[in-house]
């Protein structure tokens, strides 16, 4: 069983590199476009604090402002993947029939396929981009233990939206298209994780409420250690956010385990 | 008279499309009805976030709060517009090329980017145009402003114009498409840059209101109409207009330029 996961996540890994390797172009103008919204978010955010007259703004610089947003984006190349639409997907088509064929589970299928597909994400973007936004705008709070601690929350991260993907996946078994829960999903993590805003221009009713979901966990926390915030900087707070989100981990993870259990005993084939 | 029926059979082509495509998301009763619903959280979202931003600051030089609850109910309007017209045009033409479905496109006997550009049509954001008409209402109530029929009209054309430069955006994004095949986080990436339309002008330095001005007109999708709403607009308006016509032209030569070079990728 080992085995076979582990030959599927290296079968994936050579597709996802060829498929970089092939498309080069593609990843060369999402690097060379990417500035372009930091310098947009600069120009904003330069106003804004010159309109407020401050040096800071809900505890956060300029400089920490503009690269909030940038780290949004690294959080995304080192989390993103289709698995919930993958799997709706090869519902509609037909194609899923298949899968449940192999001599091995859905999970580990779409495990390997996300691994793969972020193992080339952050090598060929999120390296670079992050040595090209720095030339740019020099991140002026930037430490390698911050950097650090970073990546190794955002691996957490990873496999939280992973198994948070899966188990909204398994009910594309019962409701054929998921397009919609899909978009539920991207509003509540982006909004309720600090894609779009910064938590702290919430309402403090609200991110008490939020202090009890993962989403900020995937977001919001991983970025406040790149940041390197004051509230960050004690072991004991990286170990907290590490913690959470093992818990959030194991609890998607069974969801999902038992959800997939009962939806694939409704499952139909749909497309041809 | 070719061109002439060429245009119709693209109209009726659209019509048809309509049809079809609310047809097929009825197919999915949960879904359509639950997409209502999330099309209006995913389209207020924006507004809420300037909102934020806004009330946690000293807000942007020359707008009172008003004024930007007006703005947030003109851009629900343009972009609840435009993602009714143009919401699954991305998403489609990037599993036509990366699974070589858009070939046989080329077959057929109208425009290619006619038939991409206009299939994109999603009953799920009609919400988010009611949403922002009634904003636009509230907003003029509030600040109680006379608009005038001229205003209205000028407001009207504009919001047509904010249609032809998305149309132009989405044609650019199938011209990139064309030469890439695989989009990657592309159009991640250029919606991201698309939300500086969201803001007001001020809020840029010259070269970029410049720019969103006459270059890559994205002003005339929210902040034009805004302006003509409260009465702070001059000649520059006409001059906008006609730039976003070239930016459409550009495009579709952009598009033509890239057709010729296609070679099919997918599959």
């Amino acid at each position: 069983m080992k085995g076979s996961l582990m030959r599927t996540l290296l079968h994936m890994i050579r597709m996802n590199f060829k498929m970089f390797s092939i498309y080069r172009w593609s990843f060369s103008m999402t690097l060379l476009m990417a500035p372009v919204r930091m310098l947009v978010e600069l120009a904003v955010y330069s106003t804004i604090f010159a309109t407020a007259n401050a040096r800071t703004i809900v505890g956060y610089s300029l400089n920490q402002i503009v690269w909030y947003g940038v780290a949004v984006g690294f959080c995304f190349q080192f989390i993103w993947n289709f698995t919930d639409t993958r799997i709706s997907e090869r519902v509609l088509s037909g194609e899923l029939t298949t899968d449940l064929l192999r001599p091995t589970t859905l999970y580990r299928i779409e495990l390997a396929h996300a691994v793969a597909l972020r193992m080339a994400g952050v090598l060929f973007e999120f390296v670079p981009g992050i040595i090209l936004y720095a030339i740019i705008y020099s991140p002026e709070f930037l430490t390698v233990l911050s950097l650090a601690k970073y990546i190794c929350l955002m691996l957490f991260s990873f496999m939280l939206y992973f198994s948070i993907n899966f188990f909204i996946g398994t009910f594309a078994f019962v409701t054929k298209n998921n397009s919609a829960l899909f978009t539920i999903k991207m509003v509540i993590f982006n909004f309720a994780g600090g894609v779009f805003i910064p938590l702290e221009f919430l309402p403090h009713g609200v991110n008490a409420v939020l202090a009890w979901l993962p989403f900020k966990y995937i977001f919001y926390w991983p970025i406040q250690f790149f940041l390197n915030k004051p509230e960050t900087q004690s072991l004991r707070s990286f170990v907290f956010v590490a913690g959470v989100q093992t818990g959030w981990i194991v609890f998607f993870t069974l969801a999902g385990m038992v959800a997939y259990r009962w939806a694939i005993r409704k499952f139909c084939a749909a497309g041809a | 008279m070719k061109k002439q029926d060429t245009v119709r059979r693209l109209a009726a082509f659209f019509g048809k499309s309509i049809g079809m495509r609310i047809a097929r998301q009825m197919q999915y009763r949960f879904n359509f009805i639950v997409g209502n619903f999330i099309a209006l959280a995913v389209s207020g979202v924006g507004p809420v976030v300037q909102y934020l931003i806004f009330s946690q600051t000293r807000g942007y030089p020359g707008w009172t709060l008003d004024q930007i609850v007006l703005f947030q109910g003109v851009l629900l309007l343009s972009s609840g517009l435009n993602n009714l017209l143009f919401a699954d045009v991305k998403q489609q033409f990037m599993n036509m090329i990366w699974k070589g479905d858009f070939d046989r496109l080329l077959l057929l006997p109208l425009p290619v980017i006619g038939i991409v550009v206009f299939n994109g049509f999603n009953l799920e954001y009609a919400g988010s145009i009611l949403a922002g008409i009634a904003i636009i209402v509230f907003g003029t109530m509030k600040l109680a402003i006379g608009i005038t029929i001229g205003q209205i009209a000028l407001f009207l054309l504009l919001l047509i114009t904010g249609c032809v430069v998305q149309f132009a955006l989405n044609v650019l994004f199938c011209a990139i498409g064309t030469r890439l095949i695989f989009m990657g986080r592309i159009r991640e990436l250029m919606d991201a840059i698309l939300t500086s339309a969201n803001f007001p002008l001020e809020v840029f330095p010259h070269a970029f209101r410049f720019t969103f001005m006459f270059v890559v007109p994205f002003a005339v999708i929210t902040v034009l109409p805004a302006q003509v709403l409260l009465a702070r607009f001059d000649i520059t308006v006409v001059f906008a207009m006609g730039c976003a016509l070239l930016f459409l032209g550009a495009s579709l030569f952009l598009w033509q330029s890239s057709l010729k070079r296609y070679s099919s990728g997918g599959g």
